[in-house]
This record gives structure tokens, sequence and C-alpha cells, in this order.
């Protein structure tokens, strides 16, 4: 009787030794700076991807990293990402790193390192998400919006101007539409004055292009990285933003 | 030798390693305290950051919805109490209170459709999740800390040397449970 009490109780322990064992070693290692844990992305967008990582390490020492993972239960996706981050060493002693966690459940999130914050605030962090991400996301195009994300991250850290399109939202559709109504009117009253391009302007209907990622220099073709060296040992206390699709 | 000098030499011995040792137990505890301290210094820090984000969503919000004053006065009031704490028991019950305030200021935007598509209050709303998180990214950095500045103090022999330095135990950063309570919804 008691010992049968005493063998459920040892089994009880030991079934939690087994998952807290497992909960902890559920975080991947690295293995560049594409990891596509979740296999959704095409070879060409993941060579896309590490040019724009390589390029950005090389020119600003910035480590960028891209993961994708099936899930990141039992943590949340941003836990998740503040714990990997933090864990692969994201970012060089200046803590200069991004990390972009793609789970392909249904969830985005960006982390910055302690030394990104002030050039790239959470604010714009989320814009790029909405505006370069979600789209392709929702269409299961994982890695063209992964190419995206990276190319505007990198523009912005190398002092380009990110465009906010004024509404990326659901419900406002007639506001555009309004805008659309009212430029027309102020052309067709302005005649040919009307300068072409508008600039900054132009409200709603505005289409940002965004120029794909930097495709000059030499081609790293048969570089000789002998394997993954691993990320410079930077830190990040969960900055960053994150949405679900 | 005389046996008294043998006595002499291993009291002396004794002295020397009990003096070392509470000089290193010592500097173990200065260090922890400080790293109490620099952690305690990150969160406020981050809670400060929060308090400054609120005065410009709120002038957002009140761009399309000037006439819910209620709320406004809501979150002022949260906000001046979080500026006004000082210890992590206050602040901590400051922030839940908040984040009620704001959760209601944020369901505004249920309520008008032009502020949820605004392109400057969505920019908020990623900022203030962000500090969110970085509180909570501080906050449990300081719980450890602070953990473990309260097992140090309490195992022996480190408790000796704690209590001759003046060392008490540290409160940690979560909120009170009044803090905690479910905000009323008037329909």
């Amino acid at each position: 009787m008691n010992k049968r009490r005493f063998m459920i109780s040892a089994l009880f322990f030991i079934l939690f030794l087994i998952t807290s064992t497992y909960a902890q070693a559920a975080l991947p290692k690295p293995q560049g700076f594409v990891n596509d844990f979740a296999l959704v992305m095409d070879g060409k967008s993941k060579a896309q991807v590490m040019l724009i990582a390589e390029k950005l390490q090389k020119e600003q020492g910035i480590e960028l990293a891209i993961v994708t993972v099936p899930q990141t239960s039992p943590l949340d996706p941003k836990t998740y990402a503040t714990q990997l981050f933090n864990e692969w060493g994201i970012g060089g002693p200046e803590d200069s790193g991004i990390l972009i966690l793609l789970s392909t459940d249904g969830a985005i999130e960006v982390e910055t390192g302690y030394g990104i914050e002030g050039v790239l605030p959470d604010g714009l962090v989320g814009a790029v998400i909405d505006q370069e991400g979600l789209p392709h996301f929702r269409n299961k195009q994982y890695g063209q919006g992964l190419v995206n994300m990276a190319s505007s991250y990198a523009n912005i850290l190398a002092g380009e101007e990110f465009e906010i399109k004024k509404d990326n939202s659901e419900g406002s559709g007639w506001l555009a539409s309004f805008a659309i109504f009212l430029l027309i009117v102020i052309f067709l009253r302005r005649g040919r004055r009307f300068p072409p391009g508008g600039g900054y302007g132009g409200r709603g209907g505005g289409r940002t292009v965004i120029i794909p990622g930097p495709r000059m220099g030499p081609r790293p073709g048969g570089s000789s990285r002998g394997g993954f060296g691993g990320f410079g040992g930077g830190r990040s206390g969960g900055g960053g933003a994150g949405r679900r699709f | 030798m005389k046996k008294s000098t043998i006595v002499l030499i291993s009291i002396a011995v004794i002295l020397l390693i009990l003096v070392t040792s509470v000089v290193g137990k010592y500097n173990q505890l200065v260090e922890l305290e400080n790293s109490v301290d620099g952690r305690w210094a990150q969160v406020e820090n981050q809670l400060q950051r929060r308090a400054d984000l609120i005065p410009n969503l709120v002038n957002t919000v009140k761009g399309y919805a000037g006439h819910e004053e209620k709320v406004f006065a809501d979150v002022a009031d949260a906000r001046a109490r979080l500026l006004g704490a000082n210890n992590p028991a206050d602040a901590a019950s400051a922030n839940a209170g908040l984040d009620s305030a704001l959760g209601r200021l944020l369901a505004l935007s249920e309520s008008y459709p032009e502020l949820k598509a605004d392109s400057s209050f969505i920019r908020l709303q990623d900022e203030l999740a962000g500090t969110e998180n970085r509180i909570a990214t501080e906050r449990m950095r300081f719980n450890e800390a602070v953990q473990t500045w309260n097992a140090t103090i309490r195992k022996f022999p480190t408790n000796i040397v704690a209590n001759f330095m003046g060392g008490q135990a540290k409160s940690y950063f979560e909120a009170a449970p009044s803090a905690q309570e479910v905000p009323q919804v008037q329909f």
C-alpha cells in the first residue's frame, strides 16, 4: 500500500525530470546566419538572406540571424525569441544583433539587441513586419517574406529611410479610396503643373517600392568559411516586435 | 619546540583562515548586492521608458476619441503612480495598475476604426509592447538576482557575515494581489 504510493510518486518524479530536461534542451544549436529548421525556405531566398547577413556583418559588424521553426511551444514565441537570442549570443560585443524568428504555426518575432534598439525602434520593426513580411507569410511564401524583411532591416541600418504606409490595416479601405479620390481632384484642378511622383505628400494611395537586397560586389562563390564559428555573444533585453498570422 | 609555541601558531593559522574566508564572503555579498542594484536600475529604466511613451499614445488616441476623458484621467493617474514609486513592490503594483488602465485605452481602438488604422498608433503600440517585453525580461533578471541574494544571506556561514554588514532580504518585483484585481466593466 505504502510502497505503491511511493512507486507512483517516484514515477511522477522521474516523468517530471524527463519533461524538465526536455524543456531545457528545446533550443536548437545555430547553423549559421540562416537556420531553416522548419524547412520552408527555398534555396534562392536562403542565398539572398545569407548575402544580406554577410554584408551586414562585414560592413557594420551587425549580426543578423534568421530562424524558422515549426513551433515554439511550450514557450510563447516572444519568450522563445528572447531566450534564443541570448543563448546564441547574436551580435558582437556591442550587442548589435537582430533575430528574425518565424514559427510556421503562425508567429513572426523580431528581436533587437541592446545595441540596435536606438537605430531600429520597435515601431519601425513592427511596420516592416506589417508591410514586408505578413502579406507573404499569409500566402505561405515564407522565403520571400523573410528576404524582404531582412533587406528592409539592412537598408534601415545602412541609413536609408523606410517609408511607412499611412494605412496598413484592414477596415480602412474607404480612407484610401477617399485619399485617392482627393488626389485625383487635386490633380485635375492643378492640371499639368502637378509634379510627377508626388513625393512624401501622397496619403494612403502611395505604393512603397523596396529595392530588393544589395546585390553589388563580388559573389561569395566558393568562399572558404570553414563551418560556422558562432555568434559574437550579444545580448538583448526583449526589444523588437512580433505578429501572429 | 615548546608546547605553547605550537598552540600559538595553530591559533594564528586558524585565525588567518577565518579572516580570509570572512573577507571572501564579504566580497561575494557586496558583489551580489551590486548586481541586484544594477538589475533594479535596468528595471527602472524600462519602467521610465514605458511612462515616457504614454503621453504620445494618449495624444494620438485623443485625436480620434477626444471625449473619453475618464480613460485618459485613469491612465494619467496610473502613470503618475508609477513615476512616484520608489521601491520594487510599489513599482510593481503601480505597473500592474498601469496595465489595466492602458488596456482600456487600447481597447478604445475597437470602437474607433480610424484610430485602429492610424500608422502612428500602430507604431506606438509596437513600442509599448516592446517595452512591456523588456520590462518582463529585466524583471526576470532582477528577480533572479534577488533570489540569489536572498538565498546566499540565509546560508551558513554567510549569514553571519551578512548579519554583521546589515544585509537584509530584498523584495521581488511582483505585484501585490490587490493590484491585480480585474477592472470593472461598465456598460
